[in-house]
């Protein structure tokens, strides 16, 4: 099984509040038509994650990162990814919306299942990205044959 | 951001909530429809709005500006199958879909827009009237 702790990770904005994450309009217009439970504290990035037969799934949406801007380990069970975007503002210009999380961030999965940590993946495409947590062969279901007595 | 913030720049959002993007010709690729994330600067020349719209790429992103409003669209279809059985969900995945009544004087024609690593970045520069402009003083000596 794999779970998030959601307090764990840590979003420092660099103004004062990312005020339109966190607005009622926002929350609400997402609970009406997302189809999904709405999470109370938003925590950065938002995670998905799924299991099929062979791995782990773990989905994060990270528009505006490169490769090189996230940090992905796994010790001791624990999946981490972390990064920082930030952004430049030419010094003539200024902010009159901002919405967009900026700063450092890190977030913790616990992953209660042996994992082939030598075979773990990690792909960003169109700032999405999917990490793929290859299962330990110990703990991989098995066909047993069943031979004709 | 307050209302008086955005006011400020010629720009209100969200005057135009989609209720289920009916108004789009776009056909529809998934369930949901939600909001992206904006930031929006302005300079003596400019106005750049980004949006945060992983999964989209330029193909499917549809920017119009039309009386006054401009609309930003991105398509964005279904990762996963409908079966799959989620461990943690805190996001889902889905089209893009805002509209900002921009009250500023910009210049239509010169509206540009870039896609990159699922950040959309539209400039809209300001028209020439709308512009500072720097007035010669000439010397009477």
């Amino acid at each position: 099984m794999l779970t998030a702790r959601r307090n764990s990770s840590c979003c420092t904005p660099s103004v004062p509040a990312a005020a339109g994450i966190a607005s009622p309009f926002d929350a609400m217009f997402e609970s009406l038509l997302g189809g999904f439970p709405a999470v109370a504290a938003r925590a950065f990035p938002a995670i998905n994650a799924w299991e099929d037969e062979n791995a782990f799934h773990v989905e994060a949406e990270l528009p505006g990162f490169t490769i090189d801007d996230i940090d992905i380990s796994l010790t001791d069970n624990q999946l981490t990814i972390s990064g920082e975007r930030t952004f430049d503002l030419p010094a003539d210009a200024g902010y009159v919306r901002r919405e967009r999380p900026s700063g450092k961030f890190t977030r913790v999965l616990r992953v209660a299942t042996e994992i082939d940590a030598a075979n773990v993946a990690a792909t960003l495409k169109n700032g999405v990205l999917t990490v793929t947590l290859p299962k330990a062969p110990a703990v991989k279901p098995r066909k047993i044959s069943v031979t004709q007595g | 951001m307050t209302n008086h913030a955005s006011q400020s720049c010629g720009c209100t959002g969200d005057e135009r909530a989609p209720t289920a993007a009916a108004s789009s010709t776009r056909a529809r690729t998934s369930a949901a429809t939600f909001q992206p994330g904006v930031d929006i600067i302005e300079s003596a020349h400019e106005y750049t709005l980004r949006a945060d719209v992983p999964g989209a790429t330029a193909d499917s992103v549809d920017v119009s500006f039309e009386d006054g409003i401009l609309s930003v669209r991105a398509a964005v279809a279904p990762r996963q199958q409908d079966a799959t059985r989620f461990l943690i969900r805190e996001y889902g995945v889905g089209d893009y879909e805002r509209s900002f009544r921009v009250r500023g004087d910009i210049d239509a024609d010169k509206i540009s827009a870039e896609i990159k690593h699922g950040v959309l970045t539209l400039r809209l520069p300001k028209s020439e009237e709308a512009r500072p402009r720097k007035i010669a003083v000439a010397s009477n000596n």
